[in-house]
């Protein structure tokens, strides 16, 4: 066999959400991590415009591969694969990557993975430097991953990175990403929600309100042996409306809103509900080793938190640097090197983009 | 004369291989919703069909609209994707260029001067340009621009925007249907290449902005 079957060299587009992002790796090793992000322009927005991500990503995807092919010091003759983000995500940001990505590897003569990016998130775990030493060159059994992004709030168990990936939970309506941003805007804090507010968090008091922790009620919760339909899931909805309705209150009696108390207390029940239900999903699924991913794990009371309960639950917890956290194109690029080791066929040429791709399907 | 690919996603996607002004093979999509999956088969299909490796193309010619955004994305993204693949230069084209082009014969042959290329930009609008033709070759004199139909200059009207309305335009008859292909991209580009003017930046001529709105200030709660 060549060697490349061994450590495939792999390039990976990344263009679910509002960050082009191109990684390569050979095998397990990064070898570039490219991203051009159009955040700035969403800011005034105070969210990410869809039309608005897609057309940054037409402008960035041949640049931003060319800077990574650079980077890499590889060049696309080189490639063994190339993978792309085929959802979840933005139908018009995926199809830009989608196309892209056909047309390069037809162009190249290189087979082409359409791949899950919320699986992608896991594939971060196999990156040298960031999979822990003791599970020597592959995944463990036992493993979880807790995804908490603007786009994504989901606990996943992985059996085997490139065949079995299960939801155990998700978010029933807003991201946790969401949320921060929108409570940000109601407290005048500005875009993204997420380090503004857990700047601000800093200053107040998360014990000042006691803001609820949604779906944790025994009626959706019920008991291990017959759990309830949502056991496993978060809602932000109400929490939202709760400090909505915290801030009017003060607005009414024209008093200042305590925004930092409010800050830190909408932060509290985030991180609370969060790491409390992934830590028992964790428990009851026999994971021993989580993985954290999405923008959210740059946020310090969820990571600190998470620690914590992860300790005291005996679960091993990696939380992989913050920008490989984020939508990045080493992930896709990760994921792919392991699904060319592992025999999965390539995508098929009518590949799409599939904004709702379940996480099951690891690849197209 | 080069040898180009063309495509074109600003109505229907089509992709065709132009060589000596001649198109050499052709394809054009039955439905308009699946330019991701079928753009790139579609090229594959219509290289092989001409016997032309992509690597041994002068160029490749995309059609940058004014049309759907999500579908003119997935032209450039491919066409660009390409020509970085094959190191191959890509060029733009205004796609009511490519129709002008194809009118310019028919405006010729009837002794019409100056003319006007409208195709649906949907909410009731039309994407348009003015163009005259000299000796059945085509210039364009203004746009492209979106408007209602109404607002067109008043000229006779080649193309399906046309087509949709009948009572506010001149529409050419046995024009009510016609888009911009593939094709007339290629030949618009081949001849854009060698008087050295009529190529357009690969930006999609949008023409439209998002429809995001910069939300307000939050209304205050008051007693």
């Amino acid at each position: 066999m060549p060697t490349t079957s061994c450590s495939p060299l792999v390039l990976g587009i990344e263009t679910s959400c509002d960050e082009t992002g191109v990684g390569i790796v050979r095998g397990t090793r990064l070898l570039a991590h490219e991203v051009a992000s159009s955040v700035e322009e969403h800011v005034r927005f105070g969210g990410v415009i869809p039309e608005i991500a897609a057309r940054a990503h037409l402008q960035a995807l041949i640049p931003t591969i060319r800077r990574a092919l650079e980077a890499a010091d590889v060049t696309l003759d080189e490639l063994d694969a190339i993978a792309v983000t085929a959802g979840p995500g933005l139908a018009g940001a995926l199809m830009v990557g989608v196309s892209g990505a056909k047309a390069l590897a037809a162009a190249a003569g290189k087979p082409l993975y359409g791949i899950n990016h919320l699986v992608a998130h896991v594939g971060v775990g196999l990156i040298d430097g960031v999979r822990p030493e003791a599970w020597g060159d592959a995944l463990p059994e036992d493993l979880g991953a807790l995804l908490v992004s603007g786009g994504h709030t989901e606990i996943l168990k992985v059996d085997s990175l490139s065949t079995d990936v299960t939801l155990l939970g998700s978010t029933i309506d807003d991201a946790a990403g969401e949320a921060y941003d929108k409570v940000a805007r109601l407290i005048g804090a500005g875009y993204p929600g997420g380090p503004v507010i857990d700047r601000m968090a800093k200053e107040g008091d998360p014990t000042s309100f006691r803001f609820p922790r949604g779906l944790t009620a025994g009626k959706f919760v019920c008991s291990a042996q017959e759990p309830g339909k949502h056991r496993h899931d978060w809602s932000f909805s109400g929490l939202k409306t709760a400090v909505s309705r915290a801030v009017e209150q003060f607005e009414a009696r024209d008093m200042q809103v305590p925004a930092a108390d409010i800050a830190a207390s909408f932060q509290e029940a985030v991180a609370d509900v969060i790491t409390a239900k992934a830590v028992r999903a964790c428990r009851e699924h026999g994971i021993r080793h989580l993985l954290l991913g999405g923008g959210v794990a740059a946020n310090s009371r969820l990571r600190g938190l998470l620690a914590d309960r992860c300790r005291s639950a005996g679960i091993e917890l990696t939380v992989p640097p913050v920008n490989l956290c984020t939508d990045n194109g080493a992930m896709v690029a990760a994921l792919g090197a392991r699904l060319v080791m592992d025999g999965v066929a390539p995508s098929p040429a009518e590949l799409g983009a599939d904004p709702g791709l379940p996480v099951q399907v690891v690849s197209v | 004369m080069p040898t180009l690919l063309a495509l074109d996603t600003s109505a229907a996607a089509s992709v065709a291989l132009v060589a000596d002004g001649q198109t050499r093979s052709c394809w054009t999509a039955a439905d308009t919703t699946s330019h991701a999956e079928a753009l790139t088969p579609a090229v594959q299909q219509v290289l092989a069909e001409a016997g032309v490796d992509g690597k041994d193309l002068d160029g490749i010619a995309v059609g940058v609209g004014p049309g759907p955004f999500t579908g003119l994305r997935a032209g450039l993204a491919t066409a660009e994707a390409l020509g970085f693949g094959w190191d191959v230069p890509v060029h733009g084209v205004c796609s009511l260029d490519a129709l002008a082009h194809r009118a310019a014969v028919h405006a010729f042959s009837v002794g019409v001067e100056e003319y006007v290329v409208a195709i649906d930009a949907r909410r009731r609008e039309v994407y348009w340009s003015h163009h005259v033709q000299v000796g059945g070759q085509a210039t364009t004199l203004h746009g492209p621009f979106v408007t209602g139909a109404a607002e067109v200059t008043d000229l006779p009207v080649y193309g399906a925007g046309a087509g949709l309305y009948p009572d506010q335009v001149r529409a050419v008859p046995g024009w009510e249907d016609a888009v911009p292909e593939a094709a007339a991209v290629g030949e618009v580009a081949a001849l854009a290449l060698r008087r050295g003017r009529g190529l357009r930046p690969l930006t999609p001529l949008y023409l439209r902005e998002s429809d995001a709105k910069v939300p307000g200030p939050r209304k205050r709660a008051s007693a």
